[in-house]
């Protein structure tokens, strides 16, 4: 298992590379060197790969997040609400780094966000969470045709003003 | 200059003191401290003044062991603290990383950094006043290893603590430790303390550390009875930090606080 959460971040001192290999030293990875040369390409992090992780700019220290979580090659990949505070094409080419890696790995990725586009873009499956409880689980297509909306930004605000929404029967 | 931006920024600051205990505490601490350890240091000047050995073995000798155990302590509790300000806990901790991992960690880190810090204190006691730490003797030694250990314990008190209870008692880092030094008789004789303060110094593996420092300068010999009590003493508190951290560690991971440090 790994994670990338938008808000913990990861030691400002070190350089990129040498916080991925500090990764690759806690879960116990063999061929680092080349795990990481691979991962720095896949996310296109060479330009910044010797750079003080303090000096990122938002765009290069969600990638450096990413690629610590994907250093692993874990079978489960939590992303929180990867896409936080990046400019829309940056966003863009991380979740297509995300899709890319997704499909060559065939990783399970749970993905959070309040995105309502991306969810649909991201998702083979999407579950609707209010106060701890599932309220709406299946594709995108299947949960919007449920609640009778064509767009999934509608069902969230459906769903955010219905205090007490009925709970999904799985 | 404007008054209502000073008052913005005095409140800003009293905001804090109304809801913690810890900063207000803060105030008068390092008052009683200096107070207790420097009451005592007095008592003791008058009452051996007569009889009491160069000043500047005493005194330099105490402040260069006195330093091992605070580095000893900083190098676990900076370590731990270093991860809370880099938001990096998470990482660590979702990890395979186990605590006691993290423990062996930067208990090898207060080694480099108790190294590396006592050098440079020898070395400045030789060139600015001639004190030779050596001369001291080898017996020192096992005496140091167990200033170490006991460093590392007051380290783990005190990282288990700001652990569980957040940056609030972020101050503990760098006070807790001088709340030991009154009860570890660095710079004056366990028998300068009144008796019910003597019983809880007794329990202090410091204490007898110290003890065994002036015994070693005054008489040359070596004070085994003050080197078990010290190694007893360090090795049940260690072992019983070291439990306590565990489950501290494993009802920080329940309430989901390891997440929280920091913020």
């Amino acid at each position: 298992m790994n994670f990338s959460y938008t808000y913990v971040s990861l030691p400002q001192a070190l350089t990129v590379e040498e916080n991925l290999r500090v990764a690759a030293g806690l879960y116990g990875l063999d061929r680092v060197s080349e795990r990481i040369d691979d991962i720095v390409t896949r996310l296109e992090m060479q330009e910044f790969r010797s750079k003080l992780t303090r000096r990122l700019s938002s765009g290069q220290m969600t990638r450096l997040s990413l690629a610590k979580a994907f250093l692993s090659e874990p079978k489960v990949l939590f992303l929180d609400e990867p896409t936080a505070s990046l400019d829309p094409d940056i966003a863009a080419k991380t979740r297509a780094m995300i899709q890319e890696i997704r499909r060559t790995t065939r990783m399970t990725v749970l993905y959070t966000s309040h995105n309502m586009r991306e969810m649909e873009e991201m998702s083979d499956r999407i579950i609707f969470l209010q106060r701890g409880r599932i309220i709406a689980e299946g594709t995108a297509d299947a949960i919007k045709a449920e609640c009778g909306e064509t767009d999934l930004e509608e069902v969230f605000l459906k769903f955010a003003r219905e205090p007490e929404a009925p709970v999904h029967e799985r | 200059m404007k008054f209502h931006r000073i008052a913005a920024l005095l409140s800003r600051h009293l905001y804090l003191y109304k809801r913690s205990f810890p900063r207000v505490m803060e105030i008068i601490y390092w008052q009683f401290v200096d107070l207790v350890i420097w009451g005592f240091i007095t008592l003791y000047l008058e009452r051996f003044k007569g009889t009491m050995p160069s000043f500047v073995t005493f005194f330099l000798g105490a402040l260069i062991l006195w330093d091992v155990l605070f580095r000893a302590q900083q190098g676990i509790t900076i370590s731990f603290l270093e991860e809370v300000w880099s938001r990096n806990l998470m990482n660590l901790f979702a990890s395979p990383l186990k605590p006691s991992e993290f423990l062996a960690a930067t208990m090898l880190l207060s080694i480099a950094k108790v190294v590396t810090v006592s050098f440079v204190t020898v070395l400045a006691a030789l060139f600015f006043y001639s004190f030779n730490v050596f001369l001291l003797g080898l017996s020192l030694v096992p005496f140091i290893v167990n200033l170490i250990v006991t460093g590392w314990c007051i380290g783990v008190l005190t990282t288990g603590l700001i652990m569980r209870y957040g940056q609030e008692v972020e101050v503990l880092a760098w006070g807790l430790v001088f709340l030991f030094q009154p009860i570890s008789c660095v710079f004056y004789p366990m028998s300068v303390l009144p008796e019910w303060l003597r019983a809880i110094a007794w329990m202090n593996p410091a204490a007898h550390v110290f003890e065994g420092m002036r015994r070693v300068i005054t008489t040359g010999g070596f004070p085994v009875q003050d080197l078990l009590w010290s190694m007893g003493l360090n090795a049940l508190y260690l072992a019983a930090l070291i439990f306590w951290f565990h489950r501290m560690f494993a009802v920080c991971k329940e309430k989901g606080l390891l997440v929280r440090v920091g913020e």
